[in-house]
């Protein structure tokens, strides 16, 4: 039965954070949408506000933290109208997240198999933990760890298990979407292919859909269908992976990306980009890229460029491209 | 042939394992991390040298150990000609200032409370480089000048957490170049940095290379790094070099099972790759490296293992010229 419905719709979403020094906007009238099977990637920097956008989303932000305006929807259900209680309800059994780091977070007194299972327990998905310890067995084996280790402790696993039990316990209730802060960022190469490829695997076996948070561009372009690119708190373009990949049209994507050497290409290249992210207490005015980009014009010192369709599905906020005038930044790129 | 300006030989690291109290008393034989398990390499002046591998092969121990930051178990290191271990009190004191190195953390590596002029004077004053106080601020702020922190003056008096964590590694890195090293060893210097300002400081050592002519030994576990910025690579895994050669030969032509499985892997900013490429995903983590496994060490995890692999541990040898491999089949696979 084919639901062509979103699965997860964020519209306008804006969260502060109160600091000493002032409010912080984070997230900035950001929108995503997720599809039912879907892989998507939301990537940026230091600061740019994708795993704040993901503790939203289950509104597990810090106390200092509060989402001021937007809405959540997920299989049409504004979140954000739920009370606290109904939204218990949806974490861990709707929707579940692998927190960046968490697999250090791991409680080093507490049994591996034990903490995996326990939203099983909190759920009250299981009459028992002995009931609970069975589903841990069967939740090891498909995230590829013997499931006679459940009664090992964090410190006998290495890093790459441990992010797999981080991932069996996201998926212990069944979620249908699951979102991955980092998955794979303090992973070496050969376990990051192991935990990418796990997920692939999973996302086909459970019909699950996925929110791939990361730096790393290349990392999305293995493992997404879609990606988010987010800069200062703000979504500065999205579309197909295909499409960024091929044919960036926001600076910041085609500076970001050219940041990722491909080491098939036989180019031997150093690109960055100049500058650094702004500081979210003060953003610059009109466009936040403008003092970083190597095409800025008066007006984006000026406006702040809105996020619009320029083509099918791809929607890109720049002052450079319009409705149907794409600009295709290579052909402008002088100094290469 | 020129004379390389470091060589090592046989060079060795073996951590005893702590145990507890009645473990020492009963136990058999003392246990030891292999954790650097006899490598051999040179690095020629001017050189860009990078070791290569993921956690654990032994390659921030062996960066160490080449400063003789810790004592090696066994093995020679030569630096200039001179037996590094062999120095006294005054030649070490000379080495250091010939021999720098850089660190991965920028946040933990610079003491929060000195300015940046006083952390990169601290070296000039521990060694007494300079002879006067207008000296010691020439020399801070052609350090400055050389990592691009200019206007200099703007730099010079702030601190560590006014620093955003790229500037924060370039002051590392001016307060190991104002010595005017001939050698550094960098240990993931941008692995903490964000993805856009990598490239910034990876070209600016790299022309500080051009410019003065310094030797780097790079250390990394991310091979995207290691392609743009090397002359040559050293493949380790579980203590030892498995393959060593020109950076576009051993990425182009990669002869160990262990690199080519790696490389195989290495995330690609291209959408359509993994249908197009070959991926040899292996198996399970590198072992402890307190059990060496006997014979060949990457046998139990590699794809075209043989008999003679679990018997006989492989040399390191030249296959082609430069290009040198520890494997029974090198090629094959």
């Amino acid at each position: 039965m084919a639901n062509k419905e979103p699965l997860l719709e964020v519209r306008n979403l804006t969260t502060e954070y109160i600091t000493d020094q002032g409010v912080i906007r984070a997230v900035d009238g950001a929108c995503l949408t997720v599809n039912r099977g879907e892989a998507v990637g939301v990537a940026g920097e230091s600061g740019c506000g994708k795993s704040t956008l993901a503790l939203s989303i289950l509104r597990v932000l810090p106390s200092n933290g509060r989402i001021v305006g937007g809405e959540i929807l997920f299989e049409r259900r504004n979140l954000l109208d739920l009370s606290e209680e109904e939204m218990q309800r949806v974490r861990w059994k709707e929707i579940s997240i692998v927190l960046q780091g968490a697999m250090n977070a791991l409680n080093p007194v507490k049994r591996v198999g034990e903490q995996v299972v326990e939203p099983l327990l909190i759920h009250g998905m299981v009459d028992s933990l002995e009931e609970a310890l069975e589903r841990g067995k069967e939740l090891f084996s498909m995230v590829g760890i013997d499931p006679s280790r459940l009664k090992d402790y964090p410190h006998e696993f290495s890093g790459g298990m441990k992010q797999r039990a981080m991932i069996a316990m996201a998926l212990a209730c069944n979620p249908k979407l699951v979102i991955a802060d980092e998955p794979t960022t303090a992973l070496d190469v050969m376990v990051q292919a192991q935990i990418l490829d796990l997920l692939e695997e999973l996302q086909k076996k459970l019909a699950l859909s996925l929110i791939l948070i990361t730096h790393n561009l290349s990392v999305i372009a293995e493992a997404c269908d879609r990606v988010y690119i987010m800069y200062a708190g703000k979504i500065v373009e999205f579309g197909s992976v295909e499409d960024i990949f091929e044919k960036p049209l926001h600076p910041y994507t085609e500076g970001l990306l050219g940041c990722f050497p491909n080491i098939a290409s036989g180019e031997r290249r150093l690109h960055y980009i100049p500058g650094v992210p702004p500081a979210l207490l003060s953003p610059p005015g009109g466009c936040r890229f403008h003092p970083r980009c190597p095409y800025a014009k008066e007006i984006c010192k000026r406006v702040e460029p809105p996020l619009i369709e320029v083509e099918r599905g791809r929607f890109v906020a720049c002052h450079l491209q319009g409705e149907g005038r794409v600009y295709s930044l290579a052909s402008a790129a002088s100094k290469r | 042939m020129p004379q390389p300006l470091l060589s090592v030989r046989n060079l060795k690291k073996w951590f005893p394992v702590r145990t507890g109290f009645f473990a020492t008393l009963f136990a058999k034989e003392r246990e030891y991390v292999h954790a650097v398990d006899g490598i051999s390499f040179d690095i020629m002046r001017k050189e860009i040298f990078c070791l290569a591998g993921e956690s654990g092969c032994g390659k921030t121990t062996t960066g160490k150990l080449v400063l003789r930051l810790i004592e090696p178990t066994d093995g020679t290191i030569i630096f200039d000609g001179k037996n590094v271990l062999e120095m006294d009190k005054n030649e070490l004191k000379q080495f250091r200032r010939r021999a720098q190195m850089i660190f991965q953390d920028p946040y933990e590596s610079l003491d929060s409370r000195m300015t940046v002029y006083e952390t990169i004077a601290e070296p000039l004053e521990v060694h007494k480089l300079a002879s006067s106080r207008e000296e010691k601020l020439e020399k801070v702020i052609k350090a400055l000048e050389l990592v691009k922190l200019v206007p200099p003056e703007e730099f010079l008096f702030r601190y560590p957490h006014e620093l955003s964590g790229g500037q924060r590694q370039r002051v590392a890195i001016a307060a190991s170049m104002v010595m005017e090293p001939e050698f550094v060893v960098a240990d993931e210097p941008v692995s903490m940095l964000d993805a856009s300002v990598r490239g910034g400081i990876l070209t600016d050592i790299m022309e500080i290379r051009r410019r003065t002519g310094i030797t780097l030994m790079y250390i990394t576990h991310d091979l995207s790094i290691a392609y743009v910025i090397a002359d040559r690579i050293a493949v380790m895994y579980l203590g030892r070099i498995v393959e060593m050669g020109d950076v576009k030969q051993v990425f182009k032509n990669p002869l160990h099972p262990y690199t080519k499985a790696l490389l195989s892997v290495v995330p690609l900013p291209q959408p359509k790759a993994k249908l197009q490429r070959k991926r040899i995903i292996l198996r399970g983590e590198p072992p402890n490296p307190i059990k060496i496994p006997q014979g060949c060490r990457f046998h139990p995890r590699c794809y075209i293992a043989k008999e003679i692999c679990r018997r006989i541990d492989p040399e390191l040898v030249e296959v082609e010229r430069g290009h040198y491999v520890a494997c029974h089949f090198s090629g094959e696979g």
